[in-house]
């Protein structure tokens, strides 16, 4: 019961990645990551951006194969 | 406002707002130290942005950058909390984590494509957050539950007793895959009985992918996540309905555990250009 609260402050680093990072995240590789000074989560797979949202562009037109291995 | 974006930076865009929202101009940091949040205006809708390096913000750089759990960390909090400051004042469509526009004239062309679809959005996310429930399951005793209340099974033991060695060692596999069959399949009700309840009073659902047990870093695995838009006004009537939930689940240690976080920008229901490939 670490999360009682609804206070964001209690909010972790994988909440905010699954809020915030288009399509969640997917992982792989190894990576060690420490949360909020409290919580130390091994993760044991990488993590990388399944689709930026980078709509990085020149043209008009919002770039196609935004969607990596979606 | 000077917006002109010089030949190595771009623009990072934090969100869209009503332009007759906005109170004052920001005085805050960006996502890039070096540069201040600004806002674009263009007509009745306004971007909050933040000019930001080529060399670490382009595509290429992005995708390396999001490896690096430190620089990952950093920075997705900045986002998160700056886009929590902006949604305490305003109607906002938040955008996801690197949301980048090369030219001021690239993000007015997008602006002015989905004008209608943003103007739209602002409506239907007034006075609205949205909220993250996350269920963990105990699947251990689901699988006790279930191999000690079916009488099927009992019957189903004693049959394999009989058997030959042979054939115990895979009817025994089979009773096993069939109790943890059973088992997800009682936590998927008791998710899904939830995700009904909470539906009554949520404008908008997404459900999504439960997360990797070595993600979560948690004993017990996910087996439900997803998304609700829900009004100001029933705020309290949706987190009372979890709240309840998890009191029961505790009372009866069903071996459910329930998590919410919000109330969080809209991200799951801010999507302003069609998909055509989801």
């Amino acid at each position: 019961m670490r999360r009682e609260s609804l206070e964001q402050s209690d909010v972790s680093l994988l909440d905010i990645l699954d809020a915030v990072l288009d399509k969640g995240v997917v992982l792989r590789g190894d990576i060690t990551i420490s949360i909020a000074d409290i919580d130390l989560v091994y993760l044991d797979l990488r993590i990388l951006l399944t689709s930026v949202e980078t709509l990085i562009e020149s043209q008009n037109k919002p770039r196609e194969g935004e969607t990596v291995n979606e | 406002m000077e917006t002109h974006v010089a030949a190595d930076q771009l623009l990072y865009l934090y969100a869209f707002i009503p332009t007759n929202e906005q109170t004052d101009t920001p005085d805050m940091t960006g996502i890039d130290p070096d540069s201040p949040i600004e806002y674009i205006s263009h007509g009745d809708i306004t971007s909050i942005i933040c000019r930001v390096k080529k060399d670490e913000f382009d595509e290429t750089q992005l995708k390396k950058n999001v490896e690096n759990m430190s620089w990952l960390q950093e920075k997705a909090f900045h986002h998160h909390e700056m886009m929590n400051h902006f949604h305490q004042s305003y109607t906002m469509i938040p955008l996801k984590f690197g949301t980048i526009y090369e030219t001021k004239e690239s993000l007015e062309s997008i602006v002015h494509t989905h004008n209608e679809r943003i103007t739209e959005l602002f409506q239907t996310l007034k006075q609205k957050n949205e909220w993250n429930v996350k269920i963990y399951a105990d699947k251990q005793k689901f699988t006790q539950s279930v191999l000690e209340h079916s009488p099927e099974i009992e019957k189903k033991k004693q049959e394999i007793e009989q058997l030959s060695k042979g054939k115990q060692f895979f009817e025994r596999r089979k009773l096993d895959q069939f109790v943890e069959k059973q088992a997800d399949k009682e936590i998927a009700e008791q998710c899904e009985n939830l995700h009904e309840k909470l539906l009554q009073f949520s404008d908008q659902s997404e459900v999504k992918k439960n997360w990797n047990q070595k993600v979560t870093g948690r004993p017990e695995e996910m087996c439900w996540n997803s998304a609700y838009l829900i009004n100001e006004s029933d705020t309290d009537r949706f987190v009372q309905v979890i709240q309840d939930e998890k009191k029961e689940a505790v009372d009866k240690e069903s071996g459910l555990d329930y998590a919410v976080t919000g109330p969080w920008p809209a991200y799951h229901f801010s999507s302003f250009i069609e998909d055509s490939d989801t």
